[in-house]
């Protein structure tokens, strides 16, 4: 047949694929020509324009009444919220179509998502804001700053909605005294070794199972490790952020305690990972301490009612003699540089983050604020809030930003190269030392990739 | 019709006849063309443009987040051919099919060809044995973890009864165990499809067998067997490829954390796909993850032709599977 000849169905699969093929193509010879910035200029407020703006945020933890309050004071707007996802946030953030807000943890994104230009520059806002006035934000934003090198210092690209100094922990008051270990003073940090002779006293194991564990669970993050680093006087990250070092004497003694800690079975580990995150576990009666910050308060209340009668909440440990007790998050939110209705999405973050809607959740004590101006509603209700908020005061003197976070990788891939090493030192025979040169090596590397993938 | 239409359609055959069979040809285009256009569209759009784009990306060092796409060239396909990491992770991989793909073939046959004997309760236990292959495979793997659970698990429990130390499932060599257990667990539709399988082998060959003094395995080797030897291909090919491509036990079977999923993965546990997922969503390696699809597609493709190769000489069809080649 004629027809079938000059097109048959042959013919018209092997042009589909054709078709297919270019077609692909063509974004990515628009793609090619695309350049990644340093920083970016601040930029022009916008004024708030009527619509809808789209949060990412996990669900549930924005309420329906917050948002409620929020489509209250701004009725004009409407709220829509969609589940954090990493691939989803990549593919809008690729396709040009980012969400309007996007909730993320300040320590670990913003040298990424403001050296390649995905953020929006927030000085502008902020100088024109009547939310936050500079002398009010509290320092903990500055990990939300960037100047094109440092983190820390420069721009502001967002700003926390509620923080924790998070290498503050919790321990059981009756699993420590049953150990026969003395009470501590909040206030008054103990040491790394300190703690890990408590665990030990705290732990309960019988025939390969462990019914008691007296350390929190130790994840090899690169920001806990950084953090205990830090209190030795050491860095883990370079100036240039380009590249890392573990094996310095401060460092190798933070690895050598989270390998003992493992080696020892007192917590969870990386290489015994906990079915569960330290909340949990503890109420479970199955760990004897945490390693949170203040945000815990609120979440004891709420989720284990009674049990706070038995917790004290201690300042930061100590590896060395510097007390400096950070945050490993400061999550909050940032506003993607292509967002449609970025003066909506700042009115977002003024309204939960230094507001009404700040206010409202800052007084269920599930963080600390932002902004000094509302740590008086912080709550006061009973003797086990009031004991948490003078530990929590005195341990706000101690705040720093510890950098770890580089242009040039996402904590979650550092921290993923990290969980891969560890555990050949914890169950196999990898001495601390050969451990921080393969850490060094295997974070270089990541890091290195990262940078050639910019063109640097 | 009439023989005088006849005659007339004899006399003037040109045309008319010419322009109608023209028009029914075009009529069967635009049919062919009508059914097919949902597939093509669909394959179009949700396939070949994926794996173009795919394929194109594998020669970048996209981050997957901005528009800057730096071509690399061969640099990535470099890089899977040489890491450590990737060719470990591959070997772990062929292991488990090695593991997998026997155990499953043999376990859901012996299986199968036990139920499809005449015994009391054979409906109840076909049904039993076929019930993990229709719990969601997500299910099944927490299912597992809860039992396999160090401290307060099912197996630990049995072992402590023996008087035996507990162990630690889901973390060490012993993850390898627990996710090749969960997926032998699974064999429930490769039995069904081997009992569809036992049901076609003629009745006639096998009283013959019977008749001439042929034992029951006799009569399974020279009889059963091959009847059933395509329908054995055709699953040692399906397991082979959904082996390989292991990703959710890998994943569920790994304690959960605050912090990501992938960094509690046990590195026993590390097959391909999941250092695929980690070079995507973990190092934002979108080139180099791309690289290592288009080389794994490569190694399945392989594989499959080598399946093919050397076990499709022993396939017996009833039908001649070359019928209408040209």
């Amino acid at each position: 047949m004629g027809f079938s000849r000059t097109l048959s169905r042959r013919s018209v699969l092997r042009g589909a694929g054709a078709l297919a093929g270019s077609t692909a193509a063509l974004p990515l010879l628009s793609a090619c020509g695309g350049q990644v910035g340093t920083s970016s200029a601040s930029a022009k407020v916008q004024a708030v324009k009527p619509g809808t703006i789209t949060i990412m945020s996990p669900t549930g933890e924005i309420t329906d009444d917050l948002v409620k309050g929020f489509e209250q004071a701004y009725p004009q707007l409407k709220v829509t919220q969609i589940n954090t996802d990493a691939t989803r946030l990549n593919a809008m953030l690729a396709a040009g179509n980012p969400p309007d807000v996007v909730r993320d943890a300040g320590t670990d994104v913003t040298p990424y998502i403001a050296s390649q230009g995905l953020a929006l520059n927030l000085d502008a806002y902020f100088e024109q804001s009547s939310v936050f006035h500079d002398a009010d934000i509290m320092p903990v934003n500055n990990v939300w700053k960037w100047d094109g090198t440092q983190q820390g210092t420069g721009s502001r690209y967002g700003i926390a909605k509620d923080w924790s100094q998070d290498a503050m922990w919790w321990y059981d008051t009756q699993l420590w005294a049953n150990a026969g270990l003395a009470a501590r003073r909040p206030t008054d940090p103990i040491t790394y070794a300190e703690l890990l002779d408590a665990a030990k006293a705290m732990t309960k194991s019988s025939g390969g199972k462990t019914s008691m564990y007296g350390l929190w669970y130790v994840t090899p993050d690169i920001d806990r490790i950084a953090a205990m680093v830090a209190t030795a006087g050491g860095k883990i990250i370079s100036d240039d952020l380009a590249t890392v070092d573990f094996s310095s004497p401060e460092a190798q003694q933070a690895l050598a305690w989270i390998v003992q800690a493992g080696k020892q079975g007192l917590g969870y580990s990386v290489a015994n990972p906990s079915p569960d995150w330290d909340g949990p576990e503890m109420f479970a009666g199955k760990q004897a301490t945490a390693c949170q910050g203040y945000w815990y308060t609120g979440f004891t209340e709420t989720t284990a009612p009674g049990f706070e009668s038995k917790l004290q909440f201690n300042a930061a440990p100590l590896l060395g003699s510097t007390r400096i007790s950070p945050t490993f998050g400061a999550v909050g939110f940032w506003i993607p540089a292509k967002a449609k209705n970025p003066g909506a999405s700042f009115a977002w973050l003024e309204w939960y983050c230094g507001g009404a809607g700040a206010k409202q959740r800052i007084s269920a004590g599930d963080g600390l604020p932002s902004v000094h101006s509302l740590l008086s509603v912080l709550p006061q209700r009973n003797d086990f809030e009031r004991a948490v908020i003078a530990t929590q005061n005195n341990e706000l003197d101690y705040i720093k930003v510890v950098q770890v976070a580089s242009p040039y990788a996402l904590n979650t891939a550092i921290n993923t190269t990290l969980a891969k090493d560890f555990p050949q030192a914890i169950t196999g025979s990898l001495s601390v030392g050969q451990l921080a040169d393969l850490l060094t090596t295997d974070v270089n590397a990541v890091l290195a990739a990262g940078k050639k993938a910019l063109g640097k | 019709m009439s023989a005088l239409s006849l005659g007339a359609s004899r006399t003037r055959p040109a045309p008319a006849p010419r322009r109608g069979a023209r028009a029914r040809r075009i009529r069967a285009a635009l049919a062919f063309y009508g059914f097919i256009s949902p597939w093509l569209v669909g394959t179009i759009l949700l396939t070949a443009f994926p794996v173009g784009y795919a394929v194109y990306i594998s020669f970048t060092d996209w981050n997957g987040m901005t528009s800057f796409m730096p071509w690399v060239g061969l640099d990535n396909y470099r890089q899977v051919l040489t890491s450590s990491d990737t060719l470990s992770a591959l070997s772990k991989t062929l292991v488990l099919a090695a593991i997998i793909v026997p155990v499953s073939i043999l376990g859901s046959l012996a299986l199968a060809v036990l139920l499809n004997k005449r015994m009391h309760g054979r409906t109840v236990m076909r049904t039993l044995i076929y019930l993990p292959a229709v719990v969601p495979p997500v299910a099944a793997a927490l299912i597992w973890k809860v039992i396999f659970d160090k401290n307060s698990g099912a197996a630990n429990r049995i072992l402590a009864l023996l008087h035996l130390n507990a162990v630690s499932w889901l973390t060490g060599q012993m993850a390898f165990v627990a996710m090749i257990i969960v997926l032998v667990w699974a064999i429930g539709s490769g039995i069904i499809i081997n009992l569809a399988a036992l049901q076609t082998v003629p009745a006639e060959q096998l009283e013959a067998a019977k008749m001439d003094g042929a034992g029951p395995l006799t009569t399974f080797r020279h009889v059963t067997l091959p009847a059933i030897s395509p329908i054995l291909l055709f699953q040692t090919v399906l397991v082979t490829i959904t082996t390989l491509q292991t990703f959710i036990p890998a994943i569920l079977l790994s304690p959960i954390s605050d912090s990501s999923v992938v960094t509690n993965i046990q590195p026993a546990n590390d097959v391909y796909m999941v250092d695929v997922y980690e070079q995507y969503f973990d190092y934002s390696r979108y080139g180099l993850g791309s690289a290592m699809i288009v080389v794994f597609f490569v190694v399945i493709l392989a594989l499959t032709a080598l399946i093919f190769k050397f076990l499709g000489r022993s396939v017996f069809y009833a039908v001649d599977p070359t019928e209408g080649r040209s």
